[in-house]
């Protein structure tokens, strides 16, 4: 049975339309010119090249070519299941930005030939009964907390299939695809804006700060920060971009990019763990959402073996990153590092 | 033009951790013995937590000791010695004496804890301790002998040794209340044995509790009880005095459930689990031994990384075909 990280993080179920924030100088949020951007001759794969289309769930694999690999699929799923803990960009557009998804969504249905859309949320019967009212589209609740929102995880949950590494969800009839990528899709197409727009949540726990916000892609972490008020401590406070789970640690001048999903200031004492001797307890096997033996395959990486045997590099090639085994260990073992050096040396 | 991003050296990802560090693990577990401990003083030795209490805090010394002189700092590792202690102490009789003790104490926590092997073999500390006591001082270990208890009478700890001499079963809600005593035919006086042989359904609490917080793993002790269980039955015993009798159930919380000793994926559990059940079953109807939890749990010690390594091996190649089949 797969065990999910419930998160202790407060932040609204069905949070409110996000805030356009620009920095001064720019007009912002963009005016739509009255050109379109889709021209007649172009094919689509061609369109999401022209205006920039990434996968904005932090991947930025190009839009074009996941699309190129799902030719064919039945289904289309919106995947909002948004399960890094405090992350609440994806419900807030999908409550909020509505007609752009939808433009968005069914522009890829229309272009891969899929015939049904399908929308997948973390459990929840607010928001079920909300989207339900806003869309024509199936809704599909997948457990909360972490790792629910991953890709092969939905698609399990769609086919009772798991797919193993290397393989696509177009292989077994499904495109899954980001809320933001597709609201970013339907402003290009409604709008004619391209993909400059980045939807993130701004939050800081210990502050009771929470804010959903469209930020223009290549402005400093540190504007955006000042533009929302959210001043950053670097004395006792860590900036992280992209989550608590799978987020990296940033400075002020890094630039927002397309696939930075949120914006976290933590308390830096809270983050630093001491590494202690591992006990054995298995709580890495039991963590691991896809049966894995995380510390079984990390020991021949610490300890140099090179080549790693078959039966490590296997696993290895399994894991995703998604740092739940890591979150769970009472030793407080860096695993995700240990993996990621593994990988490296496939 | 974009800006690498600086990651400070100390910050990898991920930034949420849930669940409890190691030395809160241990001391939760010790609590959870600390709690037996108090039973059985209320019930039959009111001196008993104050020893136990004791060779507690031996446990927390001999093991700041070790680590002033391994290492040149004066701190504690993870505070498992103090359980170490606690379980040792509980699975020995209450009136053992103290310098014995001490010195199972001192080999189990220096000695025994320190992997034997590359492979990451580790033995049970507490079992050690325990083997040591039956092979040194084999007599004390067997002296069930209350404070004030005529010495001629008193036979045995708990009815598995009389069960074992005389198909001798005793009332099976007794046994669950830890109410251990009276005698048989005038010759055998029953006194209850160290705590961890009594008050089974607060020992299955316990676990409970300590698996509910997420102390302890359920797999190993599950599978223990559920195959000594069945090995009784094949073996034509009586299943609910066996398993509620002896320590079969303080084994399978607290020795079955340290997790450095036994196996850790979730299959090695299950397969050490089955393993030590019937070891202890058979070691129970076929030896001179009424208890084989030392020798059984031992094996296991021994075979966890064998059965970790199998299990790794098995999930990969599970892999491997699963990966086949979809991509072909």
């Amino acid at each position: 049975m797969l065990r999910l990280i419930r998160a202790q993080w407060p932040h609204p179920e069905t949070p409110e339309s996000p805030v356009f924030f620009g920095p001064s100088g720019l007009t912002w949020p963009p005016e739509a010119p009255p050109d379109a951007l889709r021209q007649p001759e172009q094919s689509y794969p061609e369109f999401l090249d022209a205006i920039g289309a990434v996968g904005m769930g932090g991947s930025m694999f190009p839009a074009s070519r996941k699309l190129a690999a799902s030719q064919g699929v039945r289904t289309v799923v919106i995947n909002a299941v948004e399960c890094e803990p405090g992350t609440t960009i994806d419900k807030a557009l999908l409550l909020h930005h509505a007609p752009l998804i939808q433009a968005g969504v069914k522009a890829s249905a229309d272009a891969c030939g899929a015939k049904r859309i399908v929308i997948a949320i973390a459990r929840s019967r607010n928001l079920f009964r909300r989207l339900r009212e806003l869309y024509p589209f199936d809704v599909v609740m997948m457990p909360r907390g972490y790792p629910g929102g991953a890709e092969r995880l939905i698609v399990k949950k769609l086919t009772g299939k798991m797919l193993p590494a290397g393989a696509y969800p177009g292989q077994v009839g499904i495109l899954v695809q980001n809320v933001a990528t597709l609201r970013a899709v339907g402003r290009a197409l409604l709008d004619n804006i391209p993909v400059v727009e980045r939807p993130l949540t701004i939050a800081a726990p210990h502050r009771r700060l929470h804010h959903d916000v469209i930020a223009p892609v290549g402005m400093t972490v540190g504007a955006l920060l000042e533009a929302c008020g959210a001043a950053w401590d670097p004395e006792d406070e860590a900036l992280i971009a992209g989550g608590l789970m799978m987020g990296r640690a940033v400075q002020p001048e890094t630039e927002i990019t397309k696939g930075t999903t949120s914006l976290l200031l933590l308390r830096k004492s809270a983050l630093i763990a001491r590494e202690t001797n591992c006990i054995h307890c298995g709580a890495c096997n039991v963590a691991c959402p896809l049966g894995l033996h995380p510390i079984g395959i990390v020991n021949p990486v610490r300890e140099g073996q090179r080549p790693l045997p078959r039966v490590v590099a296997t696993q290895l090639e399994e894991c995703f990153l998604c740092g739940a085994c890591a979150a769970v260990c009472p030793a407080r073992i860096p695993l995700v590092k240990h993996i990621k050096e593994g990988k490296a040396c496939l | 033009m974009s800006v690498e991003p600086v990651s400070p050296p100390e910050l990898e990802s991920p930034f949420y951790r849930v669940g409890r560090t190691t030395m809160p693990m241990a001391f939760c577990t010790l609590g959870g013995l600390a709690i037996l401990a108090a039973l059985y003083a209320a019930f039959y030795d009111p001196w008993y937590m104050a020893r136990w209490s004791g060779y507690v805090l031996a446990g927390l010394v001999i093991e700041a000791l070790y680590m002033l002189l391994s290492t040149g700092r004066l701190r504690l590792r993870s505070g498992s010695s103090a359980v170490t202690a606690a379980i040792l102490v509980m699975t020995i009789p209450a009136n053992m004496p103290a310098k014995p003790v001490l010195f199972a104490l001192i080999l189990a926590i220096v000695l025994a804890r320190m992997p034997i092997a590359r492979g990451g073999l580790h033995l049970n500390p507490a079992l050690v301790g325990r083997l040591f006591l039956m092979i040194a001082y084999a007599e004390d270990i067997v002296g069930w002998i209350l404070p004030g208890m005529d010495a001629d009478a008193v036979t045995t700890a708990t009815p598995i040794e009389l069960y074992h001499a005389e198909e001798f079963t005793y009332s099976l809600r007794d046994l669950l209340m830890g109410r251990i005593g009276g005698s048989w035919e005038g010759l055998y006086d029953m006194v209850p044995g160290g705590p961890g042989e009594a008050f089974a359904p607060v020992i299955l609490l316990v676990g409970v509790l300590l698996y509910w917080r997420g102390i302890v793993a359920w797999r190993t002790g599950v599978a223990f009880v559920v195959a000594f269980a069945a090995s009784c039955a094949v073996m034509h015993e009586p299943v609910l005095f066996n398993v509620f009798s002896g320590a079969i159930v303080f084994s399978a919380v607290f020795i079955a459930g340290d997790p450095k000793t036994t196996p850790v994926s979730k299959g090695g559990q299950l397969a050490g689990g089955i393993i030590a059940g019937v070891v202890n079953a058979v070691i129970r109807k076929h030896t001179y031994y009424s208890e084989g939890i030392v020798f059984s749990f031992l094996i296991v010690c021994l075979l966890a990384p064998t059965l970790d390594r199998i299990a790794l091996w098995l999930r990969s190649r599970w892999l491997q075909r699963r990966r086949l089949s979809v991509l072909n």
